[in-house]
């Protein structure tokens, strides 16, 4: 069933209320929840998180705007609360550093397949791979540091396999910007599917900032490190497809929308009924957002909210595997680079992505280092030891 | 007084998802990409054994003794004795709040026929708590600061934070908390012990006695978390065949 967000009319703000206990709910079981329930904790995570972080820029920039942007963002705050904190304590940095790169796969290949703008679909494809790299790297770093096979967070569902090599996706800044879609022309879902990678991609890069410190193998640091730069690369490829001319009312509604749109497809696929309705009470308190937003927009741009965020949102994000289309996507596209917003061969990227790489990896490549050699069986590297078989040559060959 | 709970001595069948098990199709699939996809980089683990050898080689070290104490010139000799005390008092007073916590365990989930009993567990809570006041003491009987926290103590502290989380987390069941304990009590008897043995280098016989008799008090707290394990274990345990 389609989600019309302006037909929904959720609950008004002043009836979202919250108190301490169901802010930090039983959590979930890390052994025994679908790695999908997971998958879907962390997104919203992340979504909130970056709802909040737009309020308080919007804040700092529009006086007029401060008194309903702290109303709206003090509710988000405590969505978030109550959603991050279903996570268990038992699931440590690095099984959850695995899980935030099982969410940036699988969302990233849903949102690129249902994408309907071929550049911005192309684009996600791009930061797909990077993505998968991530987690080929990270699942070595786990079973190398703590001997813990990382297809326990996974389940099956997610590929652990090299990408686009870490290693070379270190870019110039200018090699990062993209070409934003037009506001006045992009489908709704377009602008969605967008500002969901944005949020998720943003957490991931304050995530790994977060906890790689806590880390105390040289090597794990220097990667958390690597990848968090990625991340933030990542984090201006995606914000730069995000139209600037929007207004920001637009840009806060489209938040609100993006919400919605991410909570109602937790709702349509959560298997576990605890955590189902908790998306179901969040869906409705984010239409509520999106009404109260959509009379602002409409008191101060004297313009219909319809115009933005009527459309029938009609496929909600498949949290389901991706194994064939990102294996193909690999294949095809594993060899791309970037020169400013266009997708070439790598033999074309542009000198100064060259240089700057160049100066990253002078030293040291822990992504390389990390992965040497490794690659994913049932049970970790040492199961094949005790095989006596030898682990892993270079396959794909070596890394410029 | 006890009684019998299954959730305090069982392990329950359920849904876990963790095994290849679960979804042999994908692993077959996993395995067979491994093959197409290979690794990008050559070497193996070793490559990480020298980033560590590298770093250890220029590393300083994690923590220091302080100078001095103010109006209290601490010999240089003295400072591994201090360390170690210190080790013993963080230790301690960190064993008093592990026991409060499995008090709380025995009161969620009720006790089981040869586990512990609520004195049983205050008990060994109050030594803890004698166990810190003792070292506090003897760190200022030798002239040491005991609000530092020295090396010894943050490193033993990293090495057993794990213990705290699982005492502290709501599933864990008293039998998981008495197994956490015991990791604790294994450490601290051996700390006392080899703390006993380098004052007896030192040739301070009243306070090497101190130590001795605190690592008695540890050891046989070790040997009753042990019977109540062993119990526990009798409790959930059955012929295979």
């Amino acid at each position: 069933m389609a989600l019309r967000l302006l037909k929904e009319r959720g609950v008004p703000i002043d009836r979202q209320h919250f108190n301490w206990r169901e802010l930090a709910p039983p959590t979930i079981s890390k052994l025994d929840c679908d790695a999908w329930t997971r998958v879907r904790i962390i997104l919203m995570n992340g979504i909130e998180a970056s709802s909040i972080r737009f309020s308080h820029a919007a804040a700092r920039l529009y006086g007029g705007l401060q008194q309903p942007l702290a109303m709206i963002r003090r509710a988000e705050q405590h969505q978030q609360t109550m959603v991050n904190w279903l996570l268990p304590a038992d699931q440590t940095p690095s099984e959850t550093t695995i899980a935030y790169e099982q969410v940036a796969i699988e969302v990233t290949a849903a949102l690129a397949l249902e994408e309907p703008d071929p550049y911005l679909a192309a684009m996600y494809r791009f930061g797909l791979l990077e993505d998968f790299d991530h987690l080929y790297r990270f699942a070595a770093m786990m079973d190398r540091l703590e001997g813990k096979d990382a297809n326990a967070i996974l389940q099956g569902y997610t590929d652990i396999l090299p990408g686009r090599p870490t290693s070379i996706e270190h870019r110039h800044p200018l090699d990062d910007l993209r070409r934003p879609y037009d506001h006045h022309r992009a489908e709704l879902a377009t602008k969605l599917h967008a500002l969901t990678l944005v949020g998720a991609e943003q957490q991931t890069h304050d995530y790994y900032m977060t906890v790689g410190p806590m880390f105390a193998d040289p090597t794990a640091r220097e990667l958390y490190a690597e990848i968090a730069s990625v991340e933030e690369q990542h984090v201006t490829h995606y914000e730069s497809l995000c139209d600037p001319q929007e207004s920001i009312l637009e840009k806060w509604l489209l938040h609100e929308a993006c919400e919605a749109y991410n909570y109602w497809s937790c709702v349509e696929s959560e298997t576990d009924p605890r955590v189902k309705a908790i998306w179901e009470r969040m869906l409705d308190y984010e239409l509520g957002h999106v009404h109260h937003v959509a009379r602002l927009y409409e008191t101060h741009e004297r313009r219909d909210a319809e115009e933005i965020v009527d459309a029938p949102l009609r496929q909600p994000i498949g949290f389901e595997p991706h194994r064939d289309f990102v294996r193909d996507v690999l294949r095809r596209e594993g060899g791309l680079a970037a020169d400013g917003p266009r997708l070439v061969d790598r033999e074309h990227e542009p000198e100064r992505t060259r240089q700057v790489r160049a100066r990253l990896n002078a030293k040291d490549q822990p992504s390389n280092v990390v992965a040497a050699g490794w690659s994913w069986n049932p049970g970790g590297e040492l199961v094949r030891r005790l095989d006596g078989r030898k682990a892993g040559t270079a396959g794909r060959g070596g890394v410029p | 007084m006890n009684h019998r709970s299954h959730r305090s001595t069982g392990v329950q069948p359920g849904d876990n998802h963790t095994g290849v098990a679960m979804h042999p199709d994908f692993v077959a699939e996993m395995v067979e990409g491994a093959t197409e996809f290979g690794p990008t980089s050559g070497g193996g683990a070793e490559l990480i054994a020298e980033a560590r050898v590298r770093a250890a080689r220029r590393a300083p070290p994690v923590g220091t003794m302080p100078p001095s104490m103010p109006g209290a010139d601490v010999p240089l000799e003295r400072l591994p004795l201090l360390d170690k005390l210190g080790a013993r008092l963080q230790f301690e007073r960190t064993g008093v709040r592990l026991y409060e916590a499995l008090l709380s365990k025995l009161e969620a989930f009720g006790g089981f026929d040869g586990g512990p009993s609520r004195d049983d567990l205050e008990q060994i809570r109050d030594d803890e708590l004698r166990h810190f006041a003792l070292a506090q003491q003897l760190v200022v009987n030798l002239g040491g600061d005991p609000t530092v926290v020295t090396p010894c103590a943050n490193l033993q502290a990293v090495a057993v934070r794990g213990v705290c989380d699982v005492l502290v987390d709501p599933r864990a069941t008293l039998v998981e908390g008495l197994e956490a304990i015991l990791v604790a009590e294994l450490v601290d008897r051996e700390s006392w012990d080899h703390l006993a043995i380098q004052l007896g280098l030192a040739g301070d016989a009243a306070i090497e006695a101190k130590a001795r008799e605190a690592e008695r008090t540890e050891g046989d707290h070790l040997a009753r978390v042990r019977t109540w394990l062993a119990a526990a274990d009798r409790l959930v345990t059955r012929p295979l065949h």
